[in-house]
């Protein structure tokens, strides 16, 4: 009982958070209402006893990803034209995009109820951590290699291309 | 009954993420919109984890965050050169690909 | 029996001689001449090893026939027979050949185009070869049409001259017309025959009564104008003095014992079908067309014969006065005697010709009265040849040309043509009198023409000799003929008045010669001798008929219609059909090309331009107009999708 209700709760904070960062005029406000979607996700995974995937959507997630955002934000702030976080002013540039992010949500929660509308979560032990780091270094080592190499990559690559010359 | 809502969640993220996705101006707006669609599909990447009993979708939830963090680095980077060349991240300001 | 492989190897040989000496021949130090002479010695001695087999062997005809290819239901067959006549002919050819190759290679030693001259002697003796032994019309046709051809050729081998080329077209043509009979009487009989070219099936369809009458005449009287043509028959004989332009070894080999036979020998191949449509055996002894044609023929050619001062045209009309023979011959039913008079003329004749060739060489001319006189001394092989050759034919006993008259007059007498008797009788002594005239101006009398005369060399003298010989054993050859039955004494008066013109006509040359009389003196005196004498020298003005009369109404009549007809009809139709052709265009082109079909093209440009314009405002280059069309096109895609599979 008491966890659906804090399940609604997450969620319902979840939901205005991310129009808050789609509709804010600002950039910053933007970036924090991002900070407070993604962060009351972590929560939100504790009651479904992913206690791993919690952790990580906090440290890397909201702790590394979305600082990176008001970082740069800060960095590209134009003071000339505030106007440039904007959505864009008239009615006919948004409709298509707003009904085809509605129908888009209308097609894919009609197949979730559809489909599992009944199901349950079957998941009532706390997720065994040892078993998904044993995953991690066995059957998925490959993905997991992958993974490493591509977050150098990244590295290297906005290094390259952040540098002055 | 969770994994109805959560699935509904991450419907919602998703679609919100993509109306951002097509209508912010700016370039760093976008990206954030991205994220938010990322987190959509975490969270049902874990739902569905929770649903099977194994750590399956976790693992790959991982891999997602991973991934998403690489693509922000790298991307904000690039939005970085593209405001300094032209004083600006306005994304309509890019019309190079006109027809 | 005679082997079919040993029977076609003879024209085969030759044939295939001809194409090495054409092909070849240049490259030999002696331009194709051994080739030629070569291989008809082979030839030669091949047709004398098939009459020898013949003679010694049991005489029964050979037939043989392949299928040759197919129209519709009738299946056309290659077929070959060798009887007695082909045999004979078939050796007759190989040996005349032979002597002919060997006296051109030294009488055509300096000719320009020697190469060809002996190619296509050896490409006619082949085709005349294959004539003998075929038993199918349309191989006849196909070798008759080659013998044409190698004709024109010959005739026409100094063709820098024009007068050898007009000669030669005039032969061409004149056979030309006259093969029309031949193609029509071989359509005709195919069918009467019921559809067979075969020679065996028409003779017996005829022998049975089975072809009615009136295709039966059509078709007779077709092939025998193929004859008249071919074997130089009144009235179109005309084309064989002129044909005397060529060489004179060719004159020998074609036109004295070879194609010019063609035709009679045509007749005696399909004598039943010609014996049911005029009806020459049935013992009445009527009038046909053909031993009318054939007397007609012998008396004007020997009448003509008189008048010649060239030797060798001389020799032409005795030639066709002598196929005049032969045609009455098969006319009055005397088949085989016919073809034994043939092979006795063919030997003769050539070496007469022959004779003739090794003359005019020595004193460098044609013309008896001014060029000859007086030779017997300084040509005396020659002359040695052309005496017995001459004697041959004109048939005073023992000579050859006695027996075959003889055996040709009795069975005259035994299928009941005795009018026509006196016409050959007539006819034999005509020949003797022009034969000695022509002995006497050449061999007697003083030297007219150059005084220094060489005999010819052994090359020439020999064949000349050796045909003569060939000549004189045929006569043997009654022995081996099949004689009818005669009445008993008038057999033996008609041996003596056979016996005895010939000998008139010679004592009438002598005392004519010797008394001074001739043409021109007769025509001195006498009116009439000086009309006929007019007629004759313009022998019978049927060149004059042919060539004013026919040629010249078809040239100026015919063609001018013609010619008005092409330009004010056929050109002015073809005129208006361009000029309106053109205003169709013109209309065409301003109504449909300019206005529909450009106008649909620029229309369909206008729109692309249009459309494009409109269409490439999408292209806004803006990402995210792009992605929210993507977007909006996946959810109805979806949406759709899932409301179809409910």
């Amino acid at each position: 009982m008491v966890a659906q209700i804090l399940f609604a709760a997450f969620a319902a904070v979840a939901v205005v958070s991310a129009l808050r960062v789609v509709l804010a005029k600002d950039a910053a406000r933007a970036a924090f209402a991002l900070v407070l979607s993604l962060g009351v996700l972590g929560p939100l995974f504790l009651l479904l006893r992913a206690e791993f995937s919690a952790v990580v959507q906090l440290i890397v997630y909201v702790g590394a990803v979305v600082v990176l955002f008001v970082f740069v934000i800060m960095l590209t702030s134009n003071p000339e034209d505030p106007q440039d976080a904007q959505v864009s002013s008239s009615v006919k540039g948004v409709a298509p995009a707003v009904l085809a992010a509605i129908g888009l949500f209308a097609v894919v929660s009609f197949a979730a109820l559809d489909t599992f509308g009944e199901s349950q979560i079957g998941n009532t032990q706390p997720g065994d951590l040892v078993v998904l780091g044993r995953d991690l270094l066995t059957k998925q080592l490959f993905a997991f290699e992958v993974m490493s190499v591509l977050l150098l990559a990244a590295l290297i690559g906005a290094l390259a291309m952040a540098r002055r010359n | 009954m969770f994994l109805a809502a959560s699935l509904l969640l991450g419907a919602a993220l998703f679609s919100i993420g993509c109306f951002g996705v097509l209508t912010r101006r700016n370039a760093v707006l976008v990206m954030m919109a991205v994220e938010l669609m990322l987190a959509g599909v975490l969270v049902n990447l874990v739902a569905f984890s929770a649903w099977h009993a194994n750590t399956i979708g976790q693992v790959f939830a991982l891999f997602v965050v991973g991934i998403a963090a690489a693509e922000v680095g790298v991307g904000l980077a690039i939005v970085m050169m593209i405001a300094r060349e032209r004083r600006s991240a306005e994304v309509n300001r890019f019309e190079e690909m006109t027809g | 029996m005679i082997s079919v492989p040993l029977a076609l190897f003879a024209p085969a040989s030759l044939a295939v001689a001809f194409l090495a000496v054409l092909l070849m021949g240049k490259r030999f130090p002696r331009q194709g001449t051994e080739i030629a002479v070569g291989v008809s010695a082979l030839n030669a001695v091949v047709a004398g090893v098939i009459g020898w087999l013949w003679l010694a062997g049991s005489r029964e005809p050979t037939a043989a026939s392949i299928a040759w290819f197919r129209i519709g239901n009738t299946q056309v067959e290659a077929a070959m027979r060798i009887d007695g006549f082909a045999v004979v002919l078939c050796f007759l050819v190989g040996l005349v050949s032979l002597a002919v190759n060997v006296f051109s290679a030294a009488y055509m030693k300096d000719d320009r185009r020697r190469t060809h001259f002996f190619a296509f002697l050896l490409l006619f003796s082949s085709a005349m070869q294959l004539f003998v032994i075929s038993d199918n019309t349309l191989q006849l046709v196909f070798a008759w049409e080659v013998m044409a051809i190698c004709s024109f050729l010959l005739i026409g081998h100094w063709w820098e001259e024009q007068h050898n080329v007009a000669a030669a077209m005039k032969a061409f043509l004149t056979t030309r017309v006259s093969d029309v009979g031949l193609l029509l009487g071989v359509a005709v009989f195919f069918f009467a025959a019921n559809n067979s070219f075969s020679v065996q099936a028409l003779n017996s369809a005829a022998t049975n009564g089975d072809i009615s009458r009136g295709v039966l005449v059509t078709g007779a009287v077709a092939l025998f104008i193929a004859v008249i043509g071919k074997s130089a028959q009144f009235p179109l004989h005309t084309w064989l003095p002129d044909a005397m332009a060529g060489p004179t070894p060719m004159s020998a080999l074609i036109h004295a014992a070879t194609m010019v036979v063609a035709g009679v020998f045509l007749v005696s191949r399909l004598f039943p079908v010609f014996d049911a449509a005029f009806s020459i055996t049935d013992g009445n002894g009527g009038a046909n067309l053909i031993i009318v044609v054939g007397s007609i023929t012998i008396v004007i050619a020997a009448l003509l014969a008189f008048l010649q001062r060239d030797i060798k045209k001389v020799l032409s009309y005795s030639t066709v006065s002598q196929l005049g023979y032969m045609v009455v011959a098969l006319g009055a039913g005397a088949v085989l005697a016919g073809v034994f008079h043939l092979v006795i003329h063919a030997f003769a004749k050539s070496a007469l010709f022959l004779a003739a060739g090794s003359i005019s060489r020595s004193v460098h001319g044609y013309d008896l009265q001014r060029d000859m006189g007086g030779l017997r001394k300084d040509l005396p092989y020659t002359h040695a040849g052309f005496l017995l050759a001459a004697l041959c034919l004109v048939g005073v006993i023992p000579f050859s040309a006695f027996w075959s008259k003889e055996l040709i007059v009795s069975e005259m007498d035994h299928y009941n043509y005795g009018g026509f008797i006196w016409v050959v009788v007539l006819g034999s002594m005509m020949t003797a009198t022009y034969m000695a005239r022509m002995y006497y101006l050449a061999f007697w009398g003083e030297r007219r023409g150059p005084k220094l005369v060489r005999e010819s060399p052994f090359a020439m003298t020999l064949p000349t000799l050796g045909l003569t010989l060939c000549a004189a054993l045929a006569s043997f050859g009654v022995l081996v003929v099949e004689r009818p039955q005669t009445h008993g004494t008038a057999m033996w008066a008609a041996v003596l008045i056979e016996a005895a013109f010939p000998v008139i006509g010679i004592v009438l040359a002598v005392v004519c010669f010797k008394l001074g009389i001739g043409a021109v003196w007769l025509a001195r005196r006498f009116r009439f001798a000086r009309a006929a004498y007019h007629v004759l020298w313009n022998r019978y003005y049927l060149d004059w008929v042919y060539e004013r009369v026919i040629v010249r109404s078809v040239n100026r009549g015919l063609a001018m219609i013609v010619h008005w007809f092409d330009l004010r009809v056929v050109d002015a139709l073809t005129d208006k059909v361009g000029q309106g052709a053109v205003k169709v265009g013109r209309g065409l082109m301003k109504g449909i090309e300019s206005e529909i079909v450009d106008g649909t093209v620029d229309a369909a440009g206008e729109g692309a331009m249009s459309s494009g314009a409109l269409l490439s405002r999408s292209q806004s280059g803006r990402l995210q107009r792009y992605m929210t069309v993507a977007l909006v096109g996946l959810v109805v895609a979806v949406v759709a999708l899932t409301w179809m599979m409910q």
